[in-house]
């Protein structure tokens, strides 16, 4: 036969299990929003350095074109483009503050925010570089 | 048959003892060469011109008569050069005494990381300017000379290369030739740079 005070035990520890079960893991959602929102900037990144190589590909192409001809404007629009969407990644890296001494009911909305920020951002990049490749080929 | 054994072992070390190479291991020269003329080219790291966090001039002559290491970075990067930092330290505390090797910190955030920024930067990680130049300048000056490091220093030289973003650091010999480079987010394969470091000081500095 099991004692009351050892009853009045197991009892507390079976219910400490069930709530610590129950509790939500927000420690190891906000870490996986965190990885995910930085795994999208690394790759921004790659993508960025393949426009810089396009943007000064055009670069050459325009001081080699005379002054009045269309095409330079074309292709100053675009640099203008890829311009904006570089400083758009250094502003958002600018910006990004590590939410590790943040509370997760902070960190979660905080971290959703960054990463519809910097998917936009990749967009933009993505975007740039495509157009920029498609006037090469012209 | 003891006597035997053992006659065999001593013969079989001198043997192993007889084919090691002796001298300092020699590390290659990296990238695509080319004969011109009868000679074989090897790629190499072109002129430039940055300015550091004490406001200094740095060009290919700062690193004459010297090997040193290169990288890419941002003070404000997240991921990668945090880690690549942490590791960069590692081969400052081990040659920071060393005048034969260099350090060469190339910022690609140019509109951010200024002059200023760089030398807060540079008090904070604690390093001198004398051995670790954290350099600024021409945008498409840094992007282009980082891929002309970065086509040289690349796992596979069947596909084209360039700046990636990867956290590489590459070494750099007397002749501003690339002869290693490393994952510098992985402290083995830095630990493994760093042996070829000192392979590199021996061959380029004999007998010092």
């Amino acid at each position: 036969m099991i004692d009351r005070n050892t009853w009045i035990g197991l009892t507390t520890a079976a219910l400490c299990v069930v709530f610590a079960l129950a509790a939500p893991n927000g420690g190891g959602e906000i870490d996986t929003l965190k990885k995910s929102t930085l795994a999208i900037h690394d790759e921004a990144m790659k993508t960025m350095a393949d426009m810089n190589r396009i943007g000064r590909m055009l670069k050459r192409e325009m001081t080699a074109l005379d002054t009045l001809a269309p095409r330079r404007e074309t292709i100053r629009q675009a640099l203008g483009r890829m311009k904006q969407a570089e400083e758009g990644m250094y502003a958002w890296m600018q910006q990004y503050t590590p939410p590790d001494d943040m509370k997760p009911e902070v960190a979660k909305p905080y971290l959703e925010d960054q990463k519809r920020k910097i998917e936009q951002n990749r967009r933009d990049i993505q975007e740039a570089l495509e157009a920029g490749r498609s006037l090469l080929k012209q | 048959m003891m006597k035997y054994l053992l006659f065999a072992g001593v013969l079989a070390a001198v043997f192993n003892a007889c084919m090691q190479p002796s001298g300092p291991r020699i590390l290659p020269i990296l990238g695509e060469r080319d004969v011109v003329n009868g000679d074989t080219v090897y790629p190499s790291i072109p002129d430039f011109a940055f300015v550091d966090q004490d406001s200094q001039i740095i060009t290919n002559a700062t690193f004459k008569d010297k090997i040193y290491v290169a990288d890419f970075f941002f003070i404000h990067c997240p991921t990668i050069c945090p880690k690549v930092k942490a590791n960069g330290l590692r081969i400052y505390a081990k040659y920071k005494n060393d005048e034969r090797l260099g350090m060469l910190s190339h910022s690609i955030d140019v509109k951010n990381d200024t002059v200023a920024a760089l030398r807060r930067h540079a008090e904070k990680l604690g390093i001198d300017a004398k051995k670790w130049h954290l350099v600024t300048g021409d945008h498409d000056a840094i992007y282009s000379i980082a891929d002309d490091y970065f086509s040289v220093a690349t796992e596979n030289p069947d596909l084209p290369g360039g700046f990636d973003h990867s956290g590489r650091i590459i070494l750099v010999d007397k002749n501003r030739h690339v002869r290693s480079f490393c994952d510098g987010t992985d402290a083995k394969d830095v630990d493994r740079f760093m042996v070829d470091i000192d392979a590199l000081l021996a061959e380029q500095f004999p007998g010092k």
